[in-house]
């Protein structure tokens, strides 16, 4: 049988139609369902889909309402058969698609293919609504349909902003972070500035120490007063030295006048003694140091200790001039500075490359075949007239040492070949060595050319007993060029092999620092 | 020591079985849940000058004792609302909440008559294109809507900046009336319940 139900509110009515298929009186089976709205000229009429359809948006758009959020069920889709959406004001629009009505007979001849919409006022909507929830508390009617309440999960829920503006403060706080990084990278790191109140002692001592002292106020760390420990006075010197060769000369002469001026007469010493003095500018000795044990001894017979002048505080960073001052026994006094000044001239690529000249060395001893193969490094470019003697040379090298001895005497003096055979006897005596030592160094200073520049010289010199050069030969390749301008080849003399000989080391560095040390070293 | 009666449980009122969870697993409502409630019971106030009075009544009727215990709890609970001056920085468990959703649709029922009556105004105000001041009933409602508003939610909050002008707090004031009249209807518990958790759930 047919069962009719009918839900009527003011403004809208909802008649469904069916059977039952049951005693119970339930309608189960929806033949029609139809809604009446008061202002809406034809009634809306449709089965169970567009019943389905219509209840499922209509609830929906009213959550919508109620949360403000959008539900996919009343959104007007493809697949949507019934939607509904806000209008302006109060009003709603239901959207219904053409087929699922069941058109009225007069309604044939529309065009089926148009969506009918219908303008709703929110309490026609709202009694939509409430008729459908008034049919779903009913639970004689159809309870198989269900209106779903379930809140709108977060997938549906688009976000407020897009991407890409969410994204905008992080990646400015980051872009600032680096941008500010690497700018600071490129600051240098400050450095610690020491606070002035830590060192008040400082600013006291100053204004007590300037007035006295007219010199450069030094650093006061740096300075070692020699006031009584003479031994050291000269060593510890820290200043810069005098490199003008002119003023270097006019010191040398003014410091000889002093100590000739106050040596006593009578030498009470038996060796020379050896001091090495340091001069300021004025000419005062400000410090000496003695270079051997006899001169340290014989230190109180010297007039060095009453010459020199004690400077106080602060002068010692005067520049001064290093001298070495030997007292002979017989009563003269050699002043010999110990630096060469070296300024621009003579370039080392200009001298001349001839290292052994044979016309300077004695004839009788010399024979030019016996020097060129000899001379350690190659010989460059000398057209010697020795090389057919070539065979020569490494004989003599490769005999021993002690058969050298019986061999050729004579032929050793001025030769350098004869230098790489050892000395048959040796000088023992550590004192002559030392003498030696000196006197060598002093020759070699003294018979420099003025104002020689050029790369570091090694030599090894060889002297008898008596101090005499009997030969050298030049241990680097530019010694053997510089040979010249040191006069060696000119100071050897002849010597017989048998006396008490020595090899010493000759070094003349860039600063044209003459340094002399047994070759062997120190016994 | 024995006990002769079993322990007092607290009897949960019957009617909030009606509101689903929905498988939320926290017991504090979402932030927009909180604002939602408290704007419908400002709405509510505005309609009706008598509204505190009337939902405390609710909650005699409705049984709700348990849950809202006095005049100054339903104030806190309110209060819980982010954009209020006098926020209570406390949550809004989903107990509460259900039944302030039950005693607002409660009080909304009280009020249909006249919520019908001022959607009607507004319809021929809007089909006639006069201004919603030709209507007293409505123009008296969305002032009273309006002072509300503006004494109890804190101006600084940005949500509430955008409620600015007039004009912005009348759509707000017809859109909570829309939402009364829903709440109105025969599921109009489940219907504001359900809401308040759009988009709160996976």
């Amino acid at each position: 049988m047919t069962i009719q139900r009918q839900y009527v509110l003011p403004n809208c009515s909802l008649i469904l139609e069916g059977l039952s298929t049951d005693d119970l009186n339930v309608l189960s089976v929806l033949a029609n369902a139809e809604f009446k709205i008061i202002g809406v000229e034809k009634s809306l009429e449709g089965g169970s889909e567009f019943f389905k359809a219509l209840i499922a948006a209509v609830s929906a758009y009213c959550q919508r309402l109620l949360s403000g959020l959008e539900h996919p069920e009343h959104m007007d889709s493809q697949s949507s058969l019934v939607a509904v959406e806000p209008a302006e004001g109060q009003y709603h629009r239901l959207i219904l698609k053409p087929e699922i009505l069941s058109e009225p007979l007069d309604q044939a001849s529309e065009k089926s293919s148009e969506a009918k919409t219908i303008q709703l006022s929110t309490v026609q909507l709202f009694d939509m609504a409430e008729a459908i929830d008034q049919f779903y508390a009913d639970a004689q009617t159809l309870p198989d349909f269900s209106v779903n309440l379930a809140p709108l999960p977060r997938k549906y829920v688009r976000a407020a902003e897009p991407l890409a503006q969410r994204a905008i403060p992080p990646v400015l706080g980051f872009g600032t972070l680096a941008v500010a990084a690497l700018g600071l990278f490129f600051l240098p790191v400050p450095e610690l500035a020491e606070p002035d109140g830590l060192e008040p002692q400082d600013v006291l001592e100053q204004p007590l120490t300037d007035p006295l002292e007219d010199g450069p106020a030094g650093s006061v760390d740096d300075q070692v007063p020699p006031v009584d420990d003479t031994d050291e006075a000269g060593a510890d010197v820290v200043a810069s030295p005098i490199t003008d060769s002119a003023q270097l000369g006019a010191l040398q002469q003014q410091v000889q006048q002093q100590i000739v001026g106050a040596l006593s007469d009578d030498a009470p010493f038996e060796q020379p003694l050896s001091y090495q003095v340091s001069v300021a500018q004025n000419g005062d000795i400000v410090a000496y140091n003695p270079l051997d044990s006899a001169s340290l001894e014989n230190l109180d017979s010297t007039p060095l200790p009453a010459l020199t002048y004690i400077p106080t505080e602060g002068a010692i960073a005067e520049s001064v001039a290093q001298f070495e001052v030997t007292f002979a026994p017989d009563g003269t006094v050699d002043v010999v500075s110990d630096q060469v000044v070296s300024p621009e001239t003579a370039p080392p690529e200009t001298t001349t490359p001839e290292v052994v000249l044979p016309e300077t060395i004695s004839p009788e001893t010399i024979s030019p075949d016996a020097i060129a193969p000899e001379t350690e490094t190659p010989n460059p470019e000398e057209d010697l007239p020795a090389e057919g003697s070539n065979d020569d040379a490494p004989e003599q090298s490769s005999q021993p040492p002690n058969g050298e001895a019986t061999n050729d005497l004579t032929a050793a003096a001025g030769a350098p070949d004869q230098l790489v055979t050892s000395v048959v006897t040796p000088i023992q005596d550590i004192d002559r060595i030392y003498e030696l030592n000196q006197e060598l160094r002093r020759t070699i200073i003294s018979n420099r050319t003025p104002d020689w520049s050029g790369p570091e010289l090694r030599y090894r010199v060889r002297l008898d007993d008596d101090g005499n050069i009997t030969g050298y030969a030049a241990d680097t390749t530019a010694a053997d060029q510089y040979a010249n301008d040191f006069k060696l080849p000119s100071l050897v003399k002849e010597a017989p092999t048998e006396k008490p000989q020595l090899d010493f080391l000759v070094v003349i560095n860039d600063a044209s620092v003459v340094e002399v040390n047994p070759w062997d070293g120190w016994p | 020591m024995t006990v002769k009666s079993p322990p007092e449980k607290s009897v949960r009122p019957p009617i909030l079985e009606k509101l689903p969870n929905y498988g939320i697993q926290s017991d504090e409502c979402p932030r927009r849940a909180k604002t939602q409630l408290d704007f419908i019971m400002l709405a509510a106030e505005a309609l009706e000058l008598n509204a505190s009075q009337v939902m405390l009544a609710a909650i005699r009727d409705l049984g709700l004792q348990d849950v809202l215990r006095s005049r100054v709890h339903l104030w806190r609970l309110r209060s819980t609302n982010p954009l209020r001056k006098f926020n209570q920085r406390q949550p809004l468990t989903l107990e509460e909440s259900k039944a302030l959703v039950l005693v607002v649709c409660y009080l909304c029922r009280k009020l249909t008559v006249l919520i019908r009556q001022l959607f009607l105004g507004y319809q021929q105000l809007q089909d006639q294109q006069l201004s919603l001041d030709h209507h007293f009933r409505l123009a008296k409602y969305l002032k009273r809507f309006r002072a509300h508003f503006r004494a109890r939610m804190n101006p600084k909050r940005a949500m509430v900046l955008t409620y600015s002008t007039d004009e912005k707090l009348d759509e707000l004031a017809l859109s909570l009336l829309t939402q009364l009249l829903l709440c109105t209807g025969t599921r109009g518990e489940e219907r504001l319940w359900a809401s308040l958790f759009d988009g709160e759930i996976s």
